[in-house]
């Protein structure tokens, strides 16, 4: 199974343990990355992400047809936020299941290097006095 | 010919608009409508290299041929996850 959403609230960790994996697997490995409260020496009080809905939903999609056909997946599930989020607050959470650990965890890797490489997402740092564009994946 | 030009991230800032519908003179392809984007907009020629566009939410380079309707997006790298 493929799933994959975009969203603005808070993640619900357990939506994905409940969407991952069959009784065939023997390996779940879930993956999440969260909002950093800190840049260098810059103190980080929230990000706000900005996506270009309809191309990131197809790019999004075609990672997980890939990676699921590479891999051999049985479930591949992706959750991203956009808007505000704080740090701290998970802000991508990556689910995949398959009957033994290596494609697991080599499909999971694959899935969040790609995602920053191509899916229009962009995220804004705000510091007490400021705040930037990261144009670069991090 | 017109098309829907998009801007997302620092493109955004630079151009001041993130929709603005532009009509196309001469050469139809993406490098043309960037070049005359980059002369109305100087600031977009500090980080031309790194710019991404898309063409009707497809990844597209300097050679694609616009057609009527088309939308073009032009971003700079992205930072998702």
């Amino acid at each position: 199974m493929i799933y994959c959403r975009f969203q603005e609230a808070p993640i619900d960790i357990n939506e994905i343990t409940q969407k991952v994996g069959k009784d065939s697997d023997g390996a779940v490995v879930i993956f999440t990355g969260q909002a950093r409260n800190q840049t260098g020496e810059k103190e980080v009080t929230r990000l706000e992400y900005q996506i270009y809905q309809e191309m990131a939903e197809k790019e999004l999609e075609k990672i997980l047809r890939d990676a699921s056909a590479k891999w051999n997946l049985t479930d591949c599930v992706v959750i991203h936020r956009f808007g505000k989020v704080l740090p701290g607050q998970v802000s991508i959470i990556i689910g995949v299941s398959s009957p033994h650990r290596d494609e697991a965890y080599s499909s999971s890797r694959y899935i969040i290097d790609t995602i920053k490489k191509t899916v229009p997402v962009w995220k804004k740092e705000f510091y007490r006095d400021g705040s930037s564009w990261i144009t670069k994946g991090s | 010919m017109k098309i829907t030009v998009k801007t997302f991230a620092t493109v955004t800032d630079i151009t001041g608009f993130s929709s603005s519908s532009i009509e196309v003179k001469g050469e139809k392809t993406v490098g043309h409508v960037l070049r005359d984007l980059q002369g109305e907009y100087p600031g977009l020629k500090n980080i031309s290299d790194s710019l991404l566009m898309a063409v009707n939410e497809e990844y597209a380079d300097h050679h694609h041929e616009l057609k009527e309707g088309d939308v073009l997006a032009i971003f700079p790298p992205v930072s998702g996850g």
